[in-house]
């Protein structure tokens, strides 16, 4: 015992040091387990509420922008209503009033505000000034008007934290929109405006220019939300897939307000996923 | 410490995490610019500190920073990591007879090329084991490397700078 204390006196920092470092390698190890945790994210409700208080200051600089991006989607938005309108109309002419179209809105919006936002890492996150209590949940798809935005990984009552698209570990099935191939999106930490798209096979026809949009196979996103434009494809000689580099949609520099999806009918899908596998 | 020592580290502590949550993790320039000025708040404490105080100090102060950005340890494992070979460091480059007093590591107290060493030795080891660390699942030595020379240059700068004014 007093050889034991004698030690700890002697060697008690480095007991400390090495106690506190294998602690911190574990969380960092395991830190796929943490990621709901919503004490350990930015969507912790006291680091939260110190970003809104922030984001309430800084997002001023930012308004003209945010404002003519909104003005030029609720042009398209409206446009879009108009043009559904006439073709109801039509629709309903054709049938003498007979059409009944069923409510099947499988897909709900919620509007946030991005209250913090990093780019400079490899592993980037978005803080969103919604939670739990308005209805978001971990794992469902955030995107603005220009493109996809990324995934909730952990909320709080009033907050959610986002894994960015810029996020080493991000990835995203999407499709060439011309030609339906598909692929795996990832992001390689160097350029926050360009991603690289993995595991197109070779026979595939990849221009540069081609339009990138999600896949549509999983819940989080609906198909058809433009993710990016292709700025480059080769096909290497070693390899059997093709390389190709994308230029985003969206512009993660000035993420102000995104829209969470919420699918209506996610837990449906996923058991019938889960007991098709059984 | 006494008591306006203990206030003066302390309004340092709280005044540097918001610096660097609030601007120095943001900066949308590049992409790649990210300072770790935080780690002044280490650097400057009295060299007679206890040495587990000192580890427990650092732990805090990178979980914060962990919260904020989403990097469960990462920030906390390269802080304490610097706190433990602070003193080490300090014995090795501060002439032997200024060891047994107590002083507060800066420009003034040890004189510019001494504080430079010190200063640079560490902060370029703590840029160095973060960018490591965030770029675990993936190899990319070449830009953890230039963000390391890019980052620390910066941080060292920015740590130099602020003690001109404060003698």
């Amino acid at each position: 015992m007093e050889q034991l204390l004698r030690f700890l006196m002697r060697y008690g920092g480095t007991f400390l040091f090495v106690i506190l470092e294998v602690f911190s390698l574990l969380i960092v190890v395991n830190q796929n387990s943490f990621q709901h945790a919503s004490f350990l994210s930015s969507s912790n409700q006291v680091a939260a509420s110190f970003l809104n208080a922030e984001s309430s200051v800084t997002s001023y600089f930012g308004l003209e922008t945010t404002n003519r991006q909104l003005a030029i989607e609720n042009t398209a938005l409206q446009n879009r209503v108009a043009l559904l309108q006439g073709r109801l109309e039509l629709l309903k002419d054709s049938t003498h009033g007979n059409l009944q179209i069923a409510p099947d809105q499988a897909y709900h919006y919620v509007s946030a505000k991005v209250i913090g936002n990093s780019i400079n890492k490899l592993q980037n996150y978005i803080t969103l000034n919604k939670g739990k209590l308005d209805g978001i949940k971990p794992e469902m798809g955030v995107v603005n008007d220009q493109g996809v935005v990324g995934i909730v990984t952990a909320v709080s009552d009033h907050f959610a934290a986002v894994m960015s698209l810029l996020n080493s570990k991000s990835q995203l099935s999407c499709k060439i929109k011309r030609t339906n191939d598909f692929g795996r999106l990832v992001w390689n930490g160097i350029d926050s405006d360009y991603a690289q798209l993995l595991e197109v096979p070779r026979h595939a026809d990849v221009r540069v220019g081609d339009t990138l949009i999600t896949s549509g196979f999983s819940a989080i996103f609906p198909e058809g939300i433009p993710v990016g434009i292709v700025t480059q494809s080769s096909r290497p000689s070693t390899s059997s897939y093709y390389d190709i580099t994308a230029k985003l949609t969206t512009k993660f520099r000035s993420l102000t307000y995104v829209k969470v999806i919420q699918y209506q009918n996610q837990e449906e899908l996923q058991t019938v996923q889960k007991e098709g596998v059984q | 410490m006494s008591g306006n020592q203990l206030l003066k580290h302390f309004i340092r502590f709280a005044v540097l995490i918001i610096l660097q949550v609030a601007i120095f993790d943001n900066i949308r320039f590049l992409g790649y610019i990210n300072p770790l000025l935080y780690i002044w708040f280490i650097l400057g404490l009295p060299s007679t500190i206890n040495r587990s105080f000192l580890l427990i100090l650092a732990f805090i102060t990178g979980s914060i920073l962990d919260i904020f950005s989403n990097t469960p340890g990462m920030y906390a494992f390269a802080t304490v990591f610097v706190a433990y070979f602070r003193a080490p460091l300090l014995k090795l480059v501060v002439p032997r007879d200024d060891v047994s007093s107590s002083y507060e590591p800066s420009v003034k107290s040890l004189g510019f090329p001494v504080f430079l060493k010190y200063a640079a030795v560490l902060i370029v080891l703590l840029h160095l084991l973060l960018f490591t660390l965030e770029a675990f699942s993936f190899v990319h030595y070449e830009l953890v490397l230039e963000k390391t020379i890019i980052n620390s240059s910066l941080t060292l700068l920015l740590v130099l700078s602020l003690q001109k004014t404060k003698t």
